[in-house]
């Protein structure tokens, strides 16, 4: 097991250069970076002189090792708007998100779980229909326009939250329910379906052959293992939960790192942006990793391999 | 002799009278068992043969009651030690599931649940049938593993079944069904997927326990061989009937139906090897496409119009023997055990 | 173990199948009710989209300050004129429902036509040939995985600076290959294990013949089951990107955008972020519905029962 982790964290190591590339050629090819840091009627030569004064004619591949260096040793530059350290300002948004993301998560694994088991055991009932109904909706629906049905049912009609901002706990309730409600939808098919493959298993037959009552079939035998899949899907989903609190914090103006750089998109503060992203980017691979680790753990099948 | 063998046999464990199994599908109703009706008596092993599909596992499963949702099961009588299984609550089903009949599985490999500890799986069925501590629970789990030879058992009780060879997780299997000492065993192809050299140590080792447990086994097998060797007493299933009934004795001395010796003839046996395997031509009818009549009929080198005509019943021909067939008189001539 | 209906089986088991005659795809539409509804909807948004200015009322675009947040014409106070109301600036919401169904399914359809494309082509390279070059392709899919699809859209929108239709179509469809590049991966390793891919090796069939032949049909079905639940998430980015306002600009109409209209209007006038909300929830939806209803059709182990 111990290798096959090792493994693991060496292979972070292509990945990690491969976004730092990706994030470079966005930000110096696609885009110009010079754009926003000379006023609109800056002439061709003063953009020329800042062009040389920022080292952006130098060839590609030395930017490149140059900007591979900088994020090694955690500079990346000031952020235009504020001028201040691009990394500071995106490391104070953290704990933010992570709140939100995290509560968002936590309450996602705990709706999932029991409704993906139940409506396994109960395939085709009424409450399968309810819960597969839901949870194909959740899939369909964006989660700004959740947020914007959930804002306007409890902040608007029924006027019991508050419909953005951050400060209270109140707060947290209706972006973190957008989230989990996202997260939830995806996880519960998949619960479901494992919990129906792994009920045609030949090892439940066998816990049914000693007498085991079915509660004790699906919640110890079946449970354990449809867990460990459900492991590596939650953290697959973390990406798009991530993607998702992007927007979900900019709709309910919750002061964390999605909504900031949201912002700095829009501002073109593209300092700001590279070290957003590869803080995601660092996050969701850790987060994989944890992923793996703990399926190592629940499954023995590995250690063994 | 038969006389004698039908004399010598003891009191009924189990009696299945007249089960029906049926499976609903999109646009019609199948029956992979019809009117399956036998005996199970106590200390004695009967074997169950056909080839796959012929309803001998879902045979089984309707005794034990686990048949998948879909299938709805019928009999006039399932009686196990004096009780009815049909008018037996889910609650006193289940109860009666792994302290009075136990089962075995063809697949040892997928039969124990990956991610739990052989230990929890074996004291997971003595403390439910049985009010014990965890600790002699655990006791009586290491007791049964030396039971079933398991070297090492304190070791193999902290294992995980990925561990331990196919052998040795039928050989957990087996101790788990017998943990309760039920009064009657199934085992489903206990040894089909079992290397040579380990099939003959389960097979003498389910012996064995059998006499020291006294109880009653039920072997399904594909394997005539497998019969030949362990059983008491044999039932041929075909199609989802049962189509001979015998002594193994009797059975291998004189097989009356033409399945039976088709059966045998295409079992190697060893100063035959010049000799070209016989086969039984054509394959098992398919649940949704029986033939008319006995559902042998076209498989069979026999057949005249009667038998493609009418279904024939399964007859006590001799006495302690039945067959379905109505030709077994003028084709029981040669008999194959004298080979 | 019931005996209640002991003889109505006994006698169904007796009687033979019953006879069927439509084909099957449309039997098996039929029954399932949510690849119908699919089926519709699909139908429907499509017509919308591909006749957009016969069937909207309005120019969509056009601003009657008249005639501003008008409630829909089955409220109180609604006019029939608009039927699903009007926005801040007089725009019939329903015209502009019609035209926007337009850019979903023109940027849904297109993005997932260049995903396919390029995933299909580097996950047959990384299945087929392997090795070194396998390792760096799916290196480079799980750089793409760590990064959120919509952030890695949204920062190239902005970094091109332009919301046009193409712009749209190409990023949403770059940051979407790595599902295919993953599926056709692994269909093509196991195909490779399959006799008559080896046999054609074997025999030294050129590679470029038993890709073409051998891999490329095989993997079809699950392609298009596949792209089909690709369109729907492509719709769903394209409407975020529109909705944070890096985009659709206008005039060209998005129901992100205008959903993202409405969300200033939400206290007084629910409608106008409301309606074009379920205009994409409904179509979304559809497209998964005929999606689901598409692997079920063409899954083999599913061609018997179901």
């Amino acid at each position: 097991m111990a290798r096959y982790l090792v493994k693991r964290v060496l292979q972070m190591i292509p990945v990690l250069l491969i976004i730092t590339l990706v994030v470079f050629l966005l930000v110096n090819v696609a885009g110009d970076p010079t754009v926003n840091m000379l006023p609109l009627d800056a002439t061709e030569a003063d953009r020329q002189a800042l062009r040389e004064a920022l080292g952006l004619n130098r060839p590609l591949y030395v930017q490149y090792l140059d900007f591979l260096g900088d994020a090694v040793t955690g500079n990346f530059g000031e952020s235009y708007r504020y001028n201040q350290p691009a990394v500071e300002l995106a490391l104070q948004r953290i704990p933010a998100s992570v709140q939100l993301a995290g509560t968002a998560l936590l309450l996602a694994i705990v709706l999932a779980i029991p409704l993906g088991i139940l409506s396994a055991m109960f395939a085709n009932s009424p409450l399968d229909l309810a819960v597969s109904g839901i949870s194909v909706l959740g899939r369909a629906m964006p989660n700004f326009w959740v947020g914007i049905l959930l804002i306007l049912l409890f902040a608007v009609e029924l006027n019991v939250l508050p419909v953005s901002g951050s400060g209270t706990p109140a707060h947290l309730v209706l972006p973190a329910v957008t989230l989990a409600i996202q997260a939830a939808s995806q996880i519960i098919p998949l619960i479901r379906s494992n919990m129906l493959a792994i009920m045609h298993e030949d090892y439940i037959r066998t816990a049914r052959s000693k007498g085991l009552r079915e509660a004790g079939v699906v919640c110890i035998h079946a449970f354990k293992n449809a867990l460990v899949p459900v492991v590596t899907v939650v953290a697959l989903e973390i990406p798009s939960l991530i993607g998702g609190s992007l927007i979900t914090e900019t709709v309910f103006a919750w002061p964390g790192l999605g909504q900031f750089l949201i912002q700095a998109i829009n501002n073109q503060d593209m300092s700001v942006v590279q070290v957003c992203i590869l803080l995601i980017a660092v996050i969701t691979l850790v987060a994989n990793l944890l992923a793996d680790i703990v399926y190592c753990l629940i499954d023995p099948r590995i250690r063994y391999s | 002799m038969e006389m004698q063998q039908q004399t010598q046999r003891k009191e009924v464990l189990l009696e299945v009278d007249h089960l029906n199994t049926y499976i609903k599908t999109e646009d019609r109703v199948l029956q992979p068992v019809r009117d399956v009706s036998f005996q199970v008596r106590k200390g004695e092993l009967l074997g169950i043969v056909g080839e796959s599909g012929c309803g001998k596992s879902m045979t089984s499963l309707s005794i034990m009651g686990l048949t998948p949702k879909n299938i709805t099961v019928q009999a006039n009588h399932l009686l196990l030690g004096g009780k009815e299984l049909t008018k037996l609550s889910r609650r006193e089903l289940r109860e009666m599931r792994g302290k009075e009949m136990a089962m075995i599985f063809q697949e040892p490999l997928t039969s124990l649940n990956p991610l739990f500890t052989i230990g929890y799986q074996l004291t997971e069925t003595i403390r439910l049938h049985n009010q014990v501590t965890k600790k002699q629970a655990w006791e009586r789990a290491v007791e049964m593993l030396k039971h079933v030879e398991i070297p090492r058992p304190e070791h193999v009780m902290k294992e995980y079944p990925n561990a331990l060879s196919g052998g040795m997780r039928q050989r957990v299997m087996i101790a788990i069904a017998l943990a309760n000492r039920p009064s009657l065993l199934i085992a489903d192809e206990p040894t089909t997927a079992l290397d040579v050299t380990i099939q003959a140590q389960i097979l003498y080792l389910m012996k064995q326990l059998m006499k020291q447990y006294d109880t009653a086994i039920m072997l399904i097998t594909h394997d005539l061989g497998v019969v030949a060797e362990v059983a008491d007493y044999v039932l041929v299933m075909y199609a989802g009937q049962v189509v001979e009934e015998a002594s193994v004795y009797d059975l291998f001395r004189r097989p009356l139906h033409p399945y039976t010796r088709g059966l045998m003839n295409s079992t190697i046996k060893v100063h035959q090897s010049e000799e070209k395997l016989d086969t039984i031509e054509g394959t098992v009818p398919s649940l949704a496409d029986m033939p008319a009549g006995c559902r042998f009929n076209p498989r069979c080198p026999f057949a005249t119009a009667a038998c493609r005509d009418k279904e024939p019943p399964l007859a006590e021909v001799l006495p302690g023997r039945k067959v379905r067939c109505i030709r077994w008189n003028e084709l029981g001539g040669e008999g194959h055990g004298e080979q | 173990m019931k005996k209640n209906d002991k003889s109505s089986l006994a006698a169904a088991a007796a009687a033979g199948p019953k006879r069927h005659r439509a084909p099957r795809w449309l039997r098996m539409l039929w029954r399932s009710k949510t690849g119908l509804i699919g089926f519709v909807i699909v139908t429907v948004v499509l017509v919308f989209a591909v006749f957009a200015p016969w069937i909207a009322p309005y120019d969509p675009n056009a601003i009657n300050p008249v005639d501003m947040l008008k409630p829909p014409a089955f409220m109180e106070g609604g006019d029939m004129r608009y039927l699903l109301g009007t926005d801040n600036l007089g725009h019939d919401i329903f015209s502009r429902i019609v035209y926007g169904a337009r850019i979903s399914m023109l940027i849904g359809v297109c993005s997932v036509v260049v995903a396919g494309f390029i995933g299909t082509l580097f996950g047959l390279l990384a299945g087929y040939y392997g090795g070194i070059l396998d390792a760096i392709i799916m290196r480079i899919t799980d750089a793409f995985h760590a990064i959120p699809r919509t952030l890695l859209a949204l920062v190239a929108v902005s970094v091109v600076s332009g919301g046009s239709v193409t712009t749209l179509i190409v990023v949403i469809g770059i940051t979407g290959w790595i599902t295919y590049a993953r599926l056709i991966r692994s269909e093509v390793l196991s195909l490779k294990e399959r006799e008559f891919v080896k046999a054609a090796i074997t025999i030294g069939t050129p590679d470029r013949t038993i890709i073409l032949r051998h891999i490329l049909p095989n993997v079809f079905s699950s392609f298009i089951v596949v792209s089909t639940l690709a369109v729907a998430t492509s719709i769903l980015a394209e409407s975020s990107l529109s909705f944070l306002g890096l985009g659709i600009n206008p005039p060209n109409i998005s129901w992100g955008g205008m959903l993202s209209t409405g969300r200033n209007y939400l206290a007084t006038n629910w409608w106008v972020a409301t309606m074009p909300g379920i205009a994409l929830t409904l179509t979304v939806l559809g497209i998964m519905f005929l999606g689901n209803w598409l692997r079920d059709l063409l899954d083999p182990y599913n061609q018997g029962l179901q």
